[in-house]
């Protein structure tokens, strides 16, 4: 249900005061942007806190805790956690308690720009075009932002290392991460970004993603299991020209998870792959929204999200094809599938296609259900156990999603996290 | 001998590239022509062109069938005034049954030629032994067209069609291919049942093997949308021993 | 001219034939004045003589409906509807009760003629039993003691709330309560006729029941009112075909059905539905605001709707199933099609409550010109509707550049052991679809009703013989010619 919290003028009060308060070492004009989101967001947030997009979500205990949690940064560095070193000869970029951070030389594609953002940069914050039920989470998270992860690749530049990009596990804050690729013509480059676990915290994270012609992405977006935490991932893409953009989330579930992906293909022979796969299990909840607009003629998408959802946990689905009237020969492909594990699991989902010509292919299904009892029953009949024959299913039920990875590491390693969580 | 087909300096574009280039070819009555040619020579084109379809544009010469231009003709008068079109590729349509489809085909003929409508009964004789002949299940008839058949089926079916629409000049694009050997000669069958001295056919194919059971009176070999070479069923198995390099590449 | 220009010409020389049924009947009518307030529904009550429960029941859903907003989360552009303007009563003058066909008024048998209903033919011949309804009140029944000696009650609505008070009072509003939404509410308050069936115990009706509804007052709405009781082990079908005659205005149309099955009872309702869609700029035509629910009220209990939906300028139509019984089973079977700039919201719900439930949904919606077709659906599993299963397929046919076509699905899960499958497609027809049928010498406009016929014909099979040819017909009439 909508936020409907009797303490929304609270909510309204804190996050003025927060301005206030946190605003001393900011640049004038930042702190100018602050207000002006401030001012929308008290604007839109009464229409748009009821739009389907946040039915079963749990927007409303996201926002009550919202001013709960500490702003501040804390003055921490990497000595103080562990390095995951997953991926060896990664570039590795930290987010912790606020701040982006690398500890070897910076290649000039990458810029971190804490606290010294420069007027410059002002764009970063706007939220033209961008889709109105990512509005209340952007808006908040201008008003929290302090850091931001810019990548710029050059012209005809293919970044060859991988670049892994690690939130580091926090206590009871409040961070909104802003990341920005923007890839230039005819390069390339390859994302890990992970969120490992928290407790108590909200993150509010936010990635702009705009790819020059002939350009290509490939981008994972991993979030480990959270505990009492909500997390919001909005991400927005523009596609031009001969792009090709692949992107894969995995969610193991926080007390709240949501994503919120706007693609935009806005150039011909564009092509867009999203994949989710969400395992919520106890109490949490994974909710995904997905928007794909078929600006161009001949531009292609391709959207499979996948649920595994155990004990209590609820999950959601709710995807949107547009295909616009005057766009030819598009493609649309979209699939959501889920696995019931447990009889006090839910999910729910909404596939939408809005098609406004005739020159289009555009095709969705959906299912739920429990494990296959014939399947169950077959591989029972030769010799496995109950238990390992249904751990089979599962897995086979996310391979079929995780076999879609190219990199085989990527692969090798999201099987692994999955394996693990599947255990505990 | 009547004149069935004559095409003079045949020039087509598909999607503005030149396919064809200046063919010229007569066929009478009663003849059996068989054009092979190489992947990419335009054999199909020119069956998709004298069928009529849209994306294939006529841009100098001209086809004549029977005293018709067909240029003129849309492609529906084009198949009641007899030619018929083997495809290569035959399209599904779900939910339309091969038996309703059969007869609205049939009856948009005679409605053509002026007679009356085919009764159920009739129609459906006819149906039965012809669908003996090219040895399709009566089940199969009831499915939608071409729907979840084979592809030695689905060509089956065309030849089917051939036989119930009765065409004066039948074009068979690449009929043979992708068949095992006993659909191939449940096709060839078919097709040496159509012939006599009122038909023609227009075989086009990759292979000498159909050319086996179906023996054609000449063979042409089409190469950058002409034909290069024109002999009898001694040249298809010519072709079959050397290749095409010998012609192509002389 | 290019081909692309060519085939855009055809296909408008073929979308623009105009309507067929567009005529009026003159008859002399009486109309209440318009507007609404507690005295016009007091009057409506009145004129008919109904029980005083029943006036009860109007005020109160008339008290609720003046406090609801016109809902407006359908993706249809609507023109606000003046309900003051509106006459909420109007019934054909020479009302001495006709006791036979003969008794008919002879310009009424005409009309019927010319929609291609022979009344008495068709009755005869069919074995349907007609219960015409003539703008709003019943003036036509036959069968009648057929369907008396198997127990069967076929009437009119105001007679069954005069005879058959107690059956009425007992089910009336339990399907679709006064509140349930905004037209609904209108309806409860001011409905002036419609149809009552009750099938007895283990009576299976001997006879498809049929009524063929035309709206025909100018600037009168239609606030038909159908309730069908099947009782335990027994079976009925009933038919509902409409056509309108042409008008300028639009008029506003909402009718509630209402269906409960109880154990092991099987009620299967099939609609044509053709009325005046309005001309090719979009003026005139009706609205079509209907609420249509059943409720599988016993174990083993299954309600099946089948609709094709061609005419109205906007249909808002959501024939649903509550399936309460266990093993119950709900179906739902809708071919859509809109032309011009007709708009279509249209869908079902199917909300599993009891246990090892089924339902069925197969939509066909097929958009031409610049029209909208949107299928919206809702299916629910609820906890304790353990071991259910749900199959969905709607696909969406498009015929020109401009035409518009959405799939809104809403799919709820609240147990594991039930399954659900839902698929949607959204394609044109193929131009290699035409040249295969053209190059076997069928003609393209032949070609595009095979093809449709083909698209939706697990829908038309659904549909009683004789209704199917009807359907066919109308698919045709309003298809010929289309290209992809």
């Amino acid at each position: 249900m909508a936020y409907q919290s009797l303490n929304q003028e609270n909510h309204m009060n804190g996050i003025q005061n927060f301005i206030k308060n946190d605003g001393h070492d900011l640049p004038d004009w930042m702190t100018h942007e602050r207000e002006s989101a401030f001012k929308e967001y008290k604007k839109v947030y009464p229409k748009l806190s009821r739009t389907a997009t946040w039915r079963n979500t749990k927007l409303d205990s996201m926002l009550d805790a919202f001013l709960e949690k500490d702003f501040k940064n804390l003055n921490s560095s990497h000595k103080d956690f562990d390095i995951n070193t997953a991926f060896e000869d990664s570039i590795r970029i930290y987010f912790h308690a606020g701040m982006f951070f690398c500890d070897e030389k910076i290649p000039e594609y990458i810029k971190i720009l804490n606290h010294q953002y420069s007027e410059k940069n002002r764009s970063i914050f706007s939220i033209d075009n961008k889709s109105k039920r990512q509005a209340i989470p952007l808006l908040l998270n201008n008003i929290v932002s302090r850091d931001a992860l810019l990548i710029d690749t050059a012209m005809n530049q293919h970044v060859q290392r991988l670049l892994h990009i690690i939130h580091v596990p926090n206590q009871n804050i409040n961070v909104a991460p802003r990341i920005n690729i923007n890839l230039a013509e005819n390069s390339s480059i390859k994302i890990v970004e992970e969120q490992l676990q928290l407790n108590d915290s909200i993150i509010n994270h936010c990635i702009d993603i705009n790819c020059a012609k002939d350009s290509s992405l490939d981008y994972y977006k991993i979030n480990h299991p959270q505990n009492n935490s909500h997390l919001i991932n909005n991400l927005n893409l523009n596609q031009d020209s001969n792009t090709d953009v692949k992107i894969f989330n995995l969610d193991l579930g926080a007390d709240s998870a949501c994503s919120l992906n706007h693609l935009k293909l806005n150039g011909e022979d564009s092509h867009v792959s999203c994949s989710t796969l969400f395992m919520p299990s106890a109490k949490r909840s994974s909710h995904h929204n997905v928007m794909i607009d078929h600006l161009s003629d001949k531009s292609f998408s391709s959207v499979n999200f996948r649920g595994v959802i155990n004990d209590h946990a609820t999950g959601s689905f709710f995807g949107k094809v547009r295909v616009a009237k005057e766009r030819r020969k598009t493609s649309a492909f979209m699939q959501n599938k889920n696995l019931l594990l447990s009889d006090h699991s839910k999910i729910s989902t909404v596939p939408i296609l809005e098609i406004y010509n005739d020159d289009t292919e555009c095709s969705h299904s959906a299912t739920s259900g429990s494990l296959d009892k014939e399947k169950l029953f077959y591989l029972k009949t030769r010799g496995i156990n109950e238990y390992d024959a249904k751990d089979f299913l599962i897995k086979s039920f996310i391979d079929e999603l995780t076999s879609q990875i190219k990199s085989i590491r990527i692969k090798e390693y999201i099987d692994e996290l999955i394996l693990s969580n599947h255990e505990t | 001998m009547a004149k069935i087909l004559s095409i003079k300096d045949l020039h087509v574009d598909v999607a503005s590239t030149p396919i064809i280039n200046g063919l010229n070819l007569e066929i009478e009555s009663g003849e059996t022509h068989a054009i092979m040619g190489p992947n990419g020579s335009g054999k199909s084109t020119l069956a998709k062109t004298i069928a009529g379809h849209p994306d294939y544009k006529i841009k100098s010469g001209e086809i004549t069938y029977m005293d018709h231009d067909l240029n003129d003709l849309p492609i529906e008068e084009r198949s009641n005034l007899g030619v018929f079109l083997g495809f290569q590729y035959p399209i599904e349509i779900p939910g339309l049954s091969n038996t309703a489809f059969l007869k609205a085909a049939i009856n948009a003929k005679r409605k053509y030629n002026g007679l009356e409508e085919l009764s159920a009964s009739d129609f459906l004789i006819d149906l039965k032994e012809k669908s003996k002949m090219v040895e399709i299940e009566q089940k199969f008839l009831s499915r939608g067209v071409n729907e979840g058949f084979s592809g030695g089926e689905k060509k089956r079916n065309e030849i089917l069609q051939m036989l119930m629409l009765e065409p004066t000049l039948s074009i068979l694009d690449e009929t043979d291919s992708g068949l095992d050997i006993d659909s191939m000669k449940v096709v060839a069958s078919g097709v040496n049942a159509f012939r006599n001295e009122n038909t023609s056919s227009l075989i086009i194919t990759h292979y000498e093997r159909l050319l086996n059971y179906i023996t054609p009176d000449y063979v042409h070999v089409f190469h950058n949308g002409v034909i290069i070479k024109t002999g009898d069923i001694q040249l298809a198995k010519d072709l079959e021993k050397r290749g095409y390099e010998w012609l192509t590449n002389p | 001219m290019s081909d692309i220009d060519n085939k855009n010409k055809e296909i408008n020389e073929f979308l623009n034939k105009s309507y067929e049924y567009g005529f009026t009947t003159e008859i002399e009518s009486e109309t209440i004045p318009p507007g609404l307030d507690e005295e016009v529904v007091t009057l409506i009550s009145k004129m008919k003589n109904e029980p005083e429960f029943l006036l009860k029941w109007r005020l109160k859903a008339f008290n609720h409906w003046k406090k609801m907003p016109q809902p407006d989360w359908a993706k249809l552009s609507i023109d606000p509807i003046d309900y003051q303007a509106i006459s909420y009563f109007s019934k054909p003058k020479n009302d001495d009760g006709p006791k036979s066909l003969e008794e008919v008024d002879p310009k009424l048998l005409e009309t019927y003629e010319k929609l291609g209903i022979p009344l008495h033919e068709r009755a005869k011949l069919a074995g349907v039993a007609v219960d015409a309804v003539f703008d709003s009140v019943s003036v036509v029944t036959t069968f009648k003691d057929k369907l008396a000696e198997a127990g069967v009650i076929f009437c009119s609505f105001s007679e069954a709330a005069i005879d058959h008070p107690e059956l009425i009072e007992k089910y009336l509003g339990t399907v679709v309560p006064v509140k349930d939404n905004y037209f609904a509410a209108l309806n409860s308050a001011v409905f002036s006729d419609g149809t009552f069936v009750y099938i007895p115990k283990g009576v299976r009706c001997p006879m498809e029941l049929s009524t063929y509804f035309r709206i025909n007052e100018a600037k009168t709405g239609q606030f038909e009112r159908t309730l069908i009781v099947a009782e335990e082990g027994s079976y009925v079908s009933y038919l509902e075909g409409c056509t309108a005659p042409m008008r300028d205005e639009n008029q506003l149309h909402a009718a509630v059905v209402e269906l409960v099955a109880h154990k092991d009872a099987e009620i299967k309702y099939s609609t044509v539905q053709n009325w005046y869609p309005g001309d090719e700029d979009g003026k005139g035509g009706i609205y079509n605001f209907v609420t249509k629910r059943g409720d599988c009220k016993g174990e083993n209990s299954k309600i099946s709707w089948t609709q094709i939906e061609t005419g109205s300028a906007i249909t808002w139509k959501y024939p649903s199933c509550i399936l309460r019984g266990d093993n119950s089973t709900g179906e739902f079977h809708s071919i859509a099609l809109t032309n011009n700039l007709q708009q279509a919201d249209t869908g079902t719900k199917m909300i599993h409550l009891g246990k090892d439930t089924k339902s069925k949904i197969i939509s066909k919606g097929i958009s031409a010109k610049s029209s909208q077709n949107t299928y919206r659906g809702q299916v629910t599993m609820s906890k304790g509707a353990k071991n259910s299963r749900n199959f969905t397929q709607c696909d969406s046919l498009l015929i020109g550049s401009n035409a518009g076509a959405h799939t809104f699905p809403s799919i709820d899960v609240m147990n594991s052991s039930s399954i659900l499958e839902h698929e949607a497609t959204t394609s044109k027809i193929a131009d290699e679809q035409l040249f295969y049928c053209m190059q076997r010498g069928i003609s393209e406009e032949d070609a595009i009703g095979l093809i449709v016929s083909g698209f939706c014909k697990e829908v038309l099979n659904e549909l009683p013989m004789e209704f199917a040819v009807e359907a066919r017909a109308l698919l045709q009439v309003n298809l010929e010619g289309a290209i992809g």
